[in-house]
């Protein structure tokens, strides 16, 4: 702290910076959002050691994984994706998700959700973290990481979906990282955002999340030997999915910055998200049942994957339990949130989201990702669940997640809502000397 | 809890206050766990060298670079699994065209042709890896869900065919559309090759293909040095390292010598056809001339190289 | 001129070439079937070249007459011309290489196992014409039930035949076709091709019967499998075998009972 002793006087003023100001504001910035990030009350420090050990858990988990080899993990020559990829996909929609606070805040200038918009625009960054993370740890070969670096390697672009997807999830991480940077320095510097810096990548990225979980259903969609996945449906499926979990993940995130910290949250945003969800919510439903119309009424050997899924095939129903507690939570959080006093109840519309969350995260994964694969192309089956060192992992990912979401939360708040400024840091600098 | 560092008192007093202190502690900590977490990392790259980590995709790798790399790769079998082997680099003949057909009516089921390429590939032991899998299909039925693979009986049973499946090497492989680092292509001769050391392991390739044919490393694979083919080739049957896909080459290591593959020596009925789809005179050509051959699932479009035909 | 489309067709379509077409009629419906804007086009040229000739044929009747004069001429020529890249260029196809041999397995000629012993405790067998050389043949016999002596624990089961359909009553270290010719037991194949025609082909042809070796026959030989390697000439039916190699996969358990 005694290196930022000796500030320029000159930012006193209200006239705009020059540029070469940035030079001294810019790391203060930064070194003051290391210093908001950091500290806390012990609720705070509690959550972040647990995170902390979770994600290391995961971690030393990982190490393992790549020593030993995927043996350990669950996944086999017939059920090659797993855990990992499902929770890629999730991790995709609720990236996605993020902007649907967006849209209402930019495209439809309400007041009350241009406070909190930057709540959804951090989730999009914590979410495609894990995104990456969940990829790499599904990797055999992480250490050959290089070969998809354009220029270094090869990258199959554009025959290959995979590399669309590595495209438009970094291009998404890259704009809200810009937008959230750009908004929170801003705020501290005290000065309105220019919207000609801003404004068009707010944009961009509504049109970018819809395109990350478009280009995420193509990978599965169009593989015309997984007769589960090579459905037209797939992608308005995943959009719709996304933004059930995005705003549910919303909501319970202000809920808990309403209890835990002082910052005003105020009903408005939150029954907007509510209504968003009331109704996607009510689509997703709609799309699976037609999905299972398609699927039952036609009958054929297409139709085995959805046998197993829902009923069991032949004996093997490992996956019964999770899809029908899917569709379970899922009427459940539609009933609770469409019930119209739920805002009324904050622990009924915690619930609601929390069952939505669930719901669309067993969708995704265990009803979607692993039973394209069961029965395999040759009709055989082999069943899958996840073992402990899948778990392990997919904890850590979600716990280092966590941690970055709370951290990115903890920096913007007080800068959003006008507590640290540059002013304020100058001020506290003065009282020290 | 996010405002109180403004007005923490300790921090008034300048200097390291007993907040700063803690966090440096708890940073310490936490890097030490982290250290110790991904230990198993540092125990895992004593096994990668640097010249594996660093080498280039095979196709621009200049013959003497290729040739380093294959004396490499020998010395990395001699060291691990103590075995003197010699790896060539099997190019594709020009004219030809690699084809093979399966007489369904002849074919007893007996997995003969998965147990040679078994062997002749250097598969790992522990788990009867192979490239083949053959079906127990049910007269009257041409639907793989009434079929099983580990059947055990005296074959062939009288109302049941036998079907064995492997790598159709397409003319339109959806595994080598999907791969996003080009670690999969088709050669000139018509089979589709992984570089193993180039493969990152996503396994999307064994998500595309609609047959059954990709293989994944899921652990080093494990075989007793008296039991490994020595006659390797860099696309074919070495042994493949830990976190890559493998797949059916047609043992381009024997073929693109003239000889016949594996499979095919060991079927004890002579169900199996295989050559030179170019030459008019060939074999596999009579077959497709004379047959009413068919492919798997041609509604894919995958345009299989591999065909199948019943003589009654 | 279709000629020499077909053969640019099998080219491109090397997957298609066994298939290929003659006619100009069957060529179209192909190229539908393979069809990319390409093809389309190239079948759209070469339907106006047709259609020039045509043209060319009906008003110059006699220039085509000198053409085709000259096109003859011409075309001893090239025949030549075309020979000598035919051996430079194409498909190893076996032309001007000397092709190494394919030997097919030849059976002895059988002996039969008298059921005495020798000194040494071995079993004695003799040539079958160390009794049938004096023994009259019985042409009604269709069953070693039937006989008094030897052949004893033969199991026969093909057809309708009797013994000397095959055995040759005139020398029984031979074997005789239906018209009565003999065959060496070494020809086996000769005699079972009398009634197995469709086998019989398939084996010439690669597509039947055991095979080791090369299937290119430029760079090395080839050994086949008999008809009586895998078929018991009196039990021809190819015998049940247990399976080896069972799937030993990761996670992979064997279906439950339905």
């Amino acid at each position: 702290m005694s290196t930022l002793t000796e500030a320029p006087k000159r930012t006193h003023g209200v006239k705009p910076p020059r540029a070469s100001d940035h030079l001294t504001s810019y790391p203060r910035f930064l070194w003051r959002s290391c210093v908001a990030a950091t500290d806390g009350n012990w609720l705070f420090y509690v959550w972040m050691t647990v995170l902390t050990a979770i994600a290391l858990v995961g971690t030393h988990a990982w190490a393992v994984q790549v020593r030993d080899g995927m043996a350990l993990t669950n996944m086999s020559d017939h059920v090659s994706w797993g855990l990992y990829i499902a929770n890629f996909t999730f991790g995709v929609g609720l990236a996605a998700g993020g902007v649907m606070m967006v849209i209402p805040a930019y495209l439809y200038h309400d007041k009350k959700m241009h406070d909190v918009v930057i709540v959804g625009e951090l989730l999009a960054i914590a979410a495609i973290v894990m995104c990456l993370l969940f990829v790499t740890v599904d990797l055999g070969r992480p250490d050959r990481f290089w070969h998809m670096i354009p220029g270094l390697g090869k990258f199959n672009w554009p025959v290959s979906m995979l590399t669309w997807d590595v495209i438009v999830l970094n291009g998404y991480l890259v704009i809200n990282l810009h937008i959230c940077g750009y908004l929170l320095y801003t705020r501290f510097l005290g000065r309105k955002p220019n919207p000609k810096w801003y404004i068009p990548f707010v944009f961009l990225s509504i049109v970018w999340a819809i395109s990350i979980h478009t280009v995420t259903a193509f990978l599965y969609c169009g593989l015309g030997g997984r007769p589960f996945w090579n459905t037209a449906l797939l992608a308005p499926r995943f959009l719709t999915s996304a933004f059930v979990s995005g705003p549910a993940f919303i909501i319970l995130a202000l809920l808990v910055i309403r209890r835990v910290s002082h910052f005003h949250i105020g009903d408005g945003p939150i029954k907007t998200l509510l209504n968003i969800m009331r109704i996607t919510i009510l689509i997703n439903l709609l799309m699976l049942a037609s999905e299972v119309f398609t699927e039952f009424y036609t009958g054929g050997a297409h139709t085995a994957t959805a046998q197993y899924l829902y009923f069991g095939l032949h004996g093997y129903n490992a996956l019964v339990p999770w899809i029908w507690s899917s569709i379970g939570c899922s009427i459940l959080a539609t009933l609770i949130l469409l019930c119209p006093k739920v805002t009324e109840h904050g622990w009924l519309l915690a619930l609601g989201c929390v069952l939505a969350f669930i719901g669309i995260w067993i969708e995704k994964g265990m009803g979607l990702i692993i039973p394209a694969f069961i029965p395999s192309t040759l009709h055989e089956i082999v069943e899958y669940l996840p073992s402990a060192l899948e778990w392990k992992i997919t904890a850590g990912i979600w716990a280092f997640g966590l941690m970055i979401y709370t951290i990115l939360l903890k920096i913007a708040l007080p800068t959003f809502t006008g507590k640290h400024t540059l002013k304020s840091e100058l001020k506290r600098l003065q009282k020290i000397v | 809890m996010t405002d109180q560092t403004l007005n923490s008192p300790t921090e008034k007093n300048g200097g390291i206050s007993r907040r700063t202190a803690l966090k440096g502690i708890g940073a310490t900590l936490g890097a030490t766990a982290f250290a110790t977490a991904i230990a198993p990392l540092t125990e895992w790259a004593r096994d990668l060298s640097v010249d594996e980590f660093l080498q280039k995709h095979y196709r621009e790798l200049s013959p003497v670079d290729l040739q380093l790399v294959l004396g490499r790769l020998e010395k990395e079998t001699k060291a691990q699994y103590g075995a003197d082997v010699t790896i060539s680099d099997h190019k594709p003949q020009p004219g030809v065209q690699f084809g093979y057909a399966l007489n369904l009516s002849i074919c007893i089921g007996c997995r003969k042709c998965a147990e040679a390429c078994h062997n002749e590939n250097n598969h790992d032991r522990a788990t009867n890896n192979s490239y083949i899998r053959v079906l127990e299909m049910s007269k009257g039925s041409m639907d793989m869900e009434k079929g099983t693979v580990n059947y055990d009986h005296p074959v062939p049973q009288k109302d049941k065919y036998y079907m064995p499946v492997q790598c159709q090497q397409c003319d339109n492989p959806p595994c080598v559309s999907v791969c996003p680092v080009e670690a999969t292509w088709k050669e000139s001769d018509g089979i589709v090759v992984v570089d193993y050391n180039w493969c990152i392991g996503c396994r999307y390739c064994e998500a595309a293909c609609p047959y059954h044919a990709r293989r994944f490393n899921w652990t080093k694979p494990q075989i007793p040095k008296e039991e490994i083919n020595p006659n390797q080739s860099y696309l074919s049957n070495r042994i493949r390292p830990q976190g890559v896909m493998e797949k059916c080459t047609f043992c381009l290591h024997r073929t693109r010598n003239g000889k016949l593959p594996a499979c095919l020596e060991a079927c004890p009925t002579g169900a199996r056809v295989f050559g030179n789809l170019l030459d008019p005179e060939s074999e596999i050509r009579w077959v497709l001339q004379n047959k009413r051959v068919f492919v798997l699932k041609e509604e894919l479009g995958t345009k299989p190289r591999f065909y199948y035909f019943f003589d009654k | 001129m279709p000629q020499e489309r077909s053969t640019e067709f099998a080219h491109e379509f090397a997957f298609l070439a066994p298939l290929l077409p003659s006619t100009e009629q069957e060529m179209s419906t192909i190229a539908q079937r393979v069809c990319s804007p390409g093809k389309e086009l190239l079948l759209i040229c070469w339907h106006i070249i047709q259609a020039v000739l045509k043209a060319l044929q009906q008003y110059f009747a006699a220039a085509i007459a000198i053409a085709a004069a000259l096109a003859c001429l011409g075309a001893v020529a090239f025949d030549k011309l075309r020979k000598s890249e035919e051996n430079a260029i194409p498909a190893n196809t076996s032309i001007g290489m000397t092709n190494h041999p394919t030997h097919v397995r030849q059976p002895e000629s059988p002996r039969v196992l008298t059921g005495e012993t020798n000194f040494a405790g071995k079993p004695v067998s003799v040539n079958c014409s160390t009794c049938h050389a004096t023994t009259e043949p019985n042409l009604e016999l269709r069953n070693a039930a039937d006989l008094k002596e030897f052949h004893q624990g033969l199991h026969f089961n093909h057809g309708n035949l009797s013994c000397v359909s095959c055995h040759n009553p005139g020398n029984y270290d031979t074997l005789r076709l239906a018209d009565g010719k003999q065959v060496e037991f070494a020809n086996t194949m000769q005699l079972c091709s009398q009634c197995h025609g469709p086998q019989a082909r398939d084996f010439r042809h690669g597509a039947h019967g055991g095979m080791t070796g090369h299937w290119d026959l430029t760079k090395g030989s080839r050994e086949r499998n008999t008809c009586t390697d895998c078929h018991d000439p009196h039990s021809p039916a190819y015998p049940t075998v247990m399976p080896v190699f069972k799937p030993k996969d990761r996670n992979f358990h064997p279906p439950k009972a339905h």
